[in-house]
């Protein structure tokens, strides 16, 4: 057994537990989240790798009535335009952790990660086979 | 503290500005640990309220932050307000919540949010950073 396969192996094996982590995450918060209506509030500037960027910052009130404000973890670089309201998903104690429900916002994170593991997993199965 | 390392190590010449950003990083999560350390023997505990959160921007970073804002009375009847010192993923707190924290009898302000992702996470962190960084440099010095 080689170097370079235990490596991949062992890091194709890791990443996939953090995405299945992940997933379990955005499943648990469509089940048992709490639901609201969000609105984009601000929209802030920050050095990306091309340029100039745009973080969307959304707010909404929470089941207790305190106002919470987040940025959405799927970020295009755009501005959103203020006002325009959005669907947003909380944990009734964790409201500083809510998420935009949409598909994008709660799976790619999870896909996008299984995809990244299953290449380490490829490589692994490549280097074991001999190809 | 990783905002003001990272600047430093920005204006000095890399393993220069390696080592110092190391130290530092060190030298804040011993301070840290020891400081959780003392707070463990003989902290007083009290219980704390989220009032706010105040939103930030760290141009360094990838967007806003939010540092949350708490308030608590102490043993001498002061009403103490405070930030945690790092904030980030795992750390936020939201407001309106109650939260557990613990001080110093001599020095109230300088309190800490009771659990031990806010007493020893970002000193753990802040310490493997800082040794990861004075490995690499001493790597690189043993062989040039």
């Amino acid at each position: 057994m080689s170097f370079g396969f235990l490596f991949c192996l062992i890091c194709g094996l890791a990443i996939w537990g953090v995405a299945f982590a992940v997933n379990r995450a955005a499943s648990r918060l469509r089940r048992e989240g709490l639901r609201a209506q969000g609105t984009v509030i601000d929209n802030v500037e920050v050095r990306g790798d091309s340029g100039r960027e745009w973080v969307p910052v959304i707010g909404f009130t929470d089941n207790l009535g305190y106002p919470v404000e987040f940025s959405p973890s799927v970020r295009t670089g755009r501005k959103w335009p203020p006002g325009r309201t959005v669907k947003v998903v909380y944990l009734p104690d964790r409201p500083h952790a809510a998420r935009v429900e949409s598909w994008s916002e709660l799976r790619l994170g999870a896909l996008g990660l299984f995809v990244f593991g299953a290449m380490f997993i490829g490589a692994a199965i490549a280097i074991a086979t001999g190809h | 503290m990783t905002g003001r390392a990272r600047k430093l190590a920005k204006r000095l010449p890399e393993t220069a500005g390696m080592l110092v950003a190391g130290l530092y990083a060190l030298g804040w999560g011993f301070r840290e640990v020891s400081l959780a350390w003392r707070l463990h023997r003989r902290g007083l505990r009290a219980e704390g309220l989220v009032v706010e959160n105040v939103r930030y921007v760290d141009p360094d970073s990838s967007g806003p932050s939010w540092a949350p804002v708490i308030v608590f009375t102490d043993n001498t009847g002061n009403r103490v307000e405070f930030t945690p010192q790092a904030h980030g993923g795992g750390l936020g707190l939201s407001t309106g919540r109650t939260v557990r924290v613990i001080y110093l009898p001599e020095s109230s302000q300088d309190a800490r949010v009771d659990t031990w992702q806010h007493l020893l996470l970002p000193s753990l962190l802040a310490i493997t950073a800082g040794l990861v960084f004075v490995g690499f440099v001493t790597f690189v010095v043993v062989n040039l």
